[in-house]
């Protein structure tokens, strides 16, 4: 079933994806579509450390885009919005992660990424308190933008429909590269 | 918030206020649902997300109340939940009652009975065929009940009829647990018993989609006599209402009935002709009630199949 009228409020125009609200703040494509990588690439990251099904990430994915159709770069973290967009979407997709969790996944993926000593996370430090509290401001930001919609319909299980339906099978370059 | 200018209360919904409001940019009227959320360590609780995703998924029906959006506030600190849906002018308890009083009584007229049955009967079944989800939030235990009750809760005051244009929707689609009930509101509320299915009074713990049926059955006929078809006024009272129109229930008639947690010895009742009870409805539209009205849960007709009946063949579908 494909939902749509009003959960589907995500469209836009190509007009609005070219004056997006980070544009608006001076941020130029390639640097927008760079940190939008970037963000996706973390979620798809903790998600695999944190062994949660592909559906997670995507969902988280989807609604790190969305987010960022209708605030800027130049305003909200990437990474933070990134850690909120995958807790939600754990939410979402009914395997809740624990705060704590999302916390310490995307710690260790800052630390690694940016070459900083592995230092452990202490859930009793000033620091872990503000991560969480920030962790927890930023998910109520985005269900507001988002007007508490997190339904997301994923590709994955239609295509694999038409794919059969075209008989080809899952060697086939297309088949590899569609999934 | 500042988007709404409140009109007027219009109600205490199972869960908070209701209110009628306008518009400002668009002028259109909206009901809005006040809820509080109960945030915790954890954030919004992932209970209160799915629970909005299926009432945002369910209102994708023609024939259930439209939910526009949600919008969330803070007061004095504490988030609060505005749930906006569009506004229709009554419902279909007060729909009945101005045929039955005021200045012009009068039945209500057949084909708009049908027609309201279908709309009814086309919304349940978008409910129940939505029924994985609705497993997702259910609990196992007495909560479920609640839980159950307060997601779908048909009765007439629930459904919301447009006039002019003979449109019936679902609507007080609850929210359960993951929301706080103000308590003031709840106490206040008188729960009707009239349209609960038999194996709920009998305390049953494994009841199905059947029970909605069962409520539609009663609203079917209550459209009808413009009067209640079983109106109890506690949990023993209505199970006596039930059998002296049906019959008491037997082991034959529906296995296991003995065995429910609430069962009694009851007098024996014979079954009475169900069309005395409905005397202006003709044998397909009392046919289709039978059906509705079945003691065993596993031979009450489902929603979808109830859409086929010949009960509808000159209702005129393409409309719908």
């Amino acid at each position: 079933m494909i939902y749509t009228a009003i959960m589907d409020t995500f469209y836009l125009t190509d007009e609005q994806i070219k004056n997006s609200p980070s544009r608006k703040d001076g941020i130029d494509e390639v640097t927008e579509t760079t940190l939008r990588i970037y963000g996706c690439d973390l979620i798809q990251e903790s998600g695999i450390l944190l062994n949660l099904p592909q559906v997670v990430m995507s969902t988280g994915q989807v609604l790190f885009h969305r987010f960022y159709c209708k605030k800027s770069f130049a305003r909200f973290n990437v990474k933070r919005v990134a850690a909120s967009c995958f807790w939600l979407a754990s939410k979402f997709e009914e395997l809740p992660m624990k705060a704590s969790e999302v916390l310490y996944v995307f710690h260790r993926m800052e630390c690694r990424r940016e070459n900083l000593p592995l230092e452990h996370l202490d859930t009793s430090s000033q620091k872990y308190d503000d991560l969480k509290a920030d962790l927890i401001r930023t998910e109520r930001h985005i269900l507001i933008e988002l007007g508490f919609i997190g339904h997301v319909e994923h590709p994955h299980k239609l295509l694999s429909i038409y794919l059969a339906t075209l008989e080809l099978t899952p060697e086939t370059e297309l088949v590899q590269r569609a999934w | 918030m500042e988007k709404y200018e409140k009109l007027e209360k219009v109600g205490e919904g199972t869960y908070g206020k209701v209110y009628k409001a306008k518009d400002k940019a668009t002028g259109q009227l909206v009901a809005l649902k006040k809820t509080r959320l109960e945030m915790d360590e954890e954030g919004i609780p992932p209970t209160a997300l799915r629970e909005i995703s299926l009432l945002q998924m369910l209102s994708n029906s023609l024939y259930i109340v439209r939910l526009l959006c949600v919008e969330q506030i803070d007061k004095n600190g504490k988030p609060l939940l505005y749930l906006v849906f569009e506004y229709l002018d009554t419902d279909l308890k007060k729909f009945v009652d101005s045929h039955r009083k005021g200045p012009n009584p009068r039945p209500l007229p057949p084909s708009l009975i049908q027609s309201f049955l279908y709309q009814l009967c086309k919304g349940v079944a978008h409910c129940h065929s939505h029924g994985v989800l609705h497993r997702s939030i259910l609990v196992t235990g007495p909560l479920c009940f609640l839980q159950w009750d307060r997601l779908v809760d048909l009765k007439p005051q629930n459904l919301l009829v447009d006039k002019e244009k003979g449109i019936l929707k679902i609507a007080d689609l609850g929210l359960g647990r993951a929301f706080t009930v103000p308590i003031k509101s709840y106490t206040h509320e008188i729960v009707t018993l009239w349209y609960r299915a038999p194996e709920v009074l009998l305390g049953s713990t494994h009841y199905s989609t059947a029970v909605d049926m069962w409520s539609v059955g009663c609203i079917f006929a209550e459209m009808v006599r413009r009067q209640a078809l079983f109106p109890g006024d506690s949990e023993f009272q209505q199970l006596l209402h039930i059998f002296r129109l049906l019959g008491t229930p037997t082991e034959k008639q529906w296995p296991g009935v003995s065995s429910l947690r609430d069962w009694h010895v009851y007098p024996k009742w014979e079954p009475q002709n169900l069309a005395s009870a409905v005397p202006a409805l003709g044998p397909d539209g009392v046919d289709l009630l039978t059906k509705m009205l079945q003691y065993d849960p596993a031979d009450r007709i489902s929603a979808k199949a109830a859409l086929d009946h010949p009960y509808f063949d000159s209702l005129d579908k393409s409309q719908f």
